[in-house]
């Protein structure tokens, strides 16, 4: 997977700041919202809120 | 991702940390592959309809025990002291923004979303049957989008989820055609609305020229599949394999590689394919090509679903030609498609090629192409070496709509 400019600068002005991909939904500090989504490896669904009580690293990412 | 993965591996087996991953992009196996080249064993979801709304990929946030965001764009290096070993207390708010849990009820959606002029309603139903309701039930995600968008002509999200559906159904038994150029333009049309979007735009530059390429995005998989054999695994199969535009390198300028190629029929004297053994499709990328700038154009070939056609494999493959208009550059002239397996086969072609636009362009520019291919009336009956002329139309103006 590569990190194209844009995406780094945008990490970049992410950094240490409470800023978001979606500002008004997500930011530090705040609930994540929950959401639902299919495992690539069953299509078994999975929550976010399934891992409540544990410290979750969230990776958003492409293969590309 | 490697990255994160070799710095956590310790944190999760220790169950002091989770990985969760998301993948924003169209074929969960591409990842599923990706996953075992890299030995990835943490959890990956498939998001292909960025119903996390998110502008761009990699992102990286650390979630603690009450579901608080509490870093965004962390650093491996920084990690463990700014979040593992650190107590957090529950001080934030309910979201405000809340999904549902678990696995919406399509049908309850689509019931509630009949009859109604509520845009989000359409578009929630289209997200549960898109994710959830495999390739069964695509058709009513197509369908249910499209009455998003005819509320809501803005609904950017409406549409790019649009164009995913109707990329799905391309790649599906149900196909149709021109549901690979429909979802172009969806995705152009989600792009004009907003053009940050930039997991938006990469959809549309997977398939798209390689000047507006900013890397190649499938080039890896044949080096993943050779590790994993090596390893004595078995790569995990793809459905659609990459291929053409989303294998090619980016490129400053056009080129023309090797001796310029020969028209293979120049007198037009192979016989027509005047009953429609085999059938053609178009699909240029982007929609409306700016003077100046390249479009991919992607044909699609196969037999008749009307008549049991098939490719007669026991001879010369599948060759497509694009005569060049004064002015213009195309890349690969003369194409030529890999055979299909056994003696003959019903399997859908795929040829690719680019195009520059010259900068005085203008109107609809028209290139003659014709494919020369060996097809059979029937399994078993006639085979025949038959000629079908095409005409690709592409649009000269500006991007989008």
């Amino acid at each position: 997977m590569r990190i194209w400019p844009l995406a780094l600068t945008f990490l970049g002005m992410m950094h240490g700041t409470s800023s978001s991909a979606r500002a008004d939904d997500v930011q530090v500090g705040r609930r994540h919202p929950d959401f639902t989504l299919p495992r690539i490896v069953d299509r078994s669904p999975v929550s976010l809120s399934d891992f409540r009580g544990k410290k979750v690293l969230l990776i958003q990412f492409a293969s590309w | 991702m490697p990255v994160w993965h070799e710095r956590t591996k310790r944190l999760v087996k220790d169950g002091r940390l989770v990985l969760l991953g998301v993948t924003q992009e169209q074929h969960a196996d591409r990842c599923r592959l990706f996953a075992q080249w890299k030995e990835f064993g943490w959890p990956i979801l498939h998001d292909p309809i960025n119903l996390l709304k998110s502008e761009a990929v990699p992102i990286v946030r650390a979630v603690d025990e009450h579901g608080i965001v509490r870093l965004q764009g962390t650093r491996p290096e920084t990690f463990e002291e700014d979040f593992l070993e650190k107590s957090f207390i529950d001080d934030a708010p309910p979201s405000e923004v809340e999904h549902a849990p678990g696995v919406p009820d399509a049908d309850a959606l689509l019931r509630s979303a009949e009859g109604s002029e509520d845009a989000d309603a359409w578009r929630s139903a289209g997200d549960a049957l898109a994710i959830w309701g495999g390739i069964g039930r695509v058709d009513e995600a197509v369908e249910a989008y499209g009455h998003a968008v005819e509320i809501d002509p803005e609904d950017k999200y409406a549409w790019f989820r649009l164009g995913v559906a109707l990329r799905m159904r391309h790649e599906s038994p149900g196909r149709r055609e021109g549901d690979f150029q429909a979802a172009v333009d969806a995705w152009s049309r989600a792009l004009s609305i907003d053009p940050n979007q930039y997991i938006w735009r990469r959809r549309i530059e997977q398939y798209g020229p390689r000047l507006a390429k900013p890397y190649p995005f499938y080039d890896w998989v044949p080096q993943a599949r050779a590790e994993i054999s090596a390893r004595g695994e078995t790569p995990i199969p793809l459905s659609e394999e990459p291929s053409g535009s989303e294998i090619a390198a980016p490129v400053r300028e056009v080129i023309v590689e090797g001796a310029p190629p020969v028209n293979p029929d120049p007198g037009g004297r192979i016989n027509r394919d005047a009953t429609g053994l085999i059938e053609a499709e178009v699909v240029v990328i982007p929609p409306r090509v700016r003077p100046g700038e390249a479009a991919r154009v992607h044909v699609y070939f196969r037999p008749s679903s009307r008549r049991p056609a098939h490719w007669n494999n026991e001879s010369t493959p599948l060759k497509l030609w694009v005569s060049t208009l004064a002015g213009w550059t195309v890349d690969t002239p003369l194409m030529e498609a890999e055979p299909g397996v056994g003696a003959e086969s019903g399997e859908t072609r795929h040829l690719d090629f680019e195009v520059k636009v010259p900068p005085s362009a203008s109107g609809t520019a028209r290139l003659e192409a014709f494919a020369l291919y060996n097809v059979c009336e029937q399994a078993g009956g006639t085979c025949l070496f038959l000629r079908k002329d095409l005409t690709i139309e592409i649009p000269i103006g500006s991007e989008g709509r």
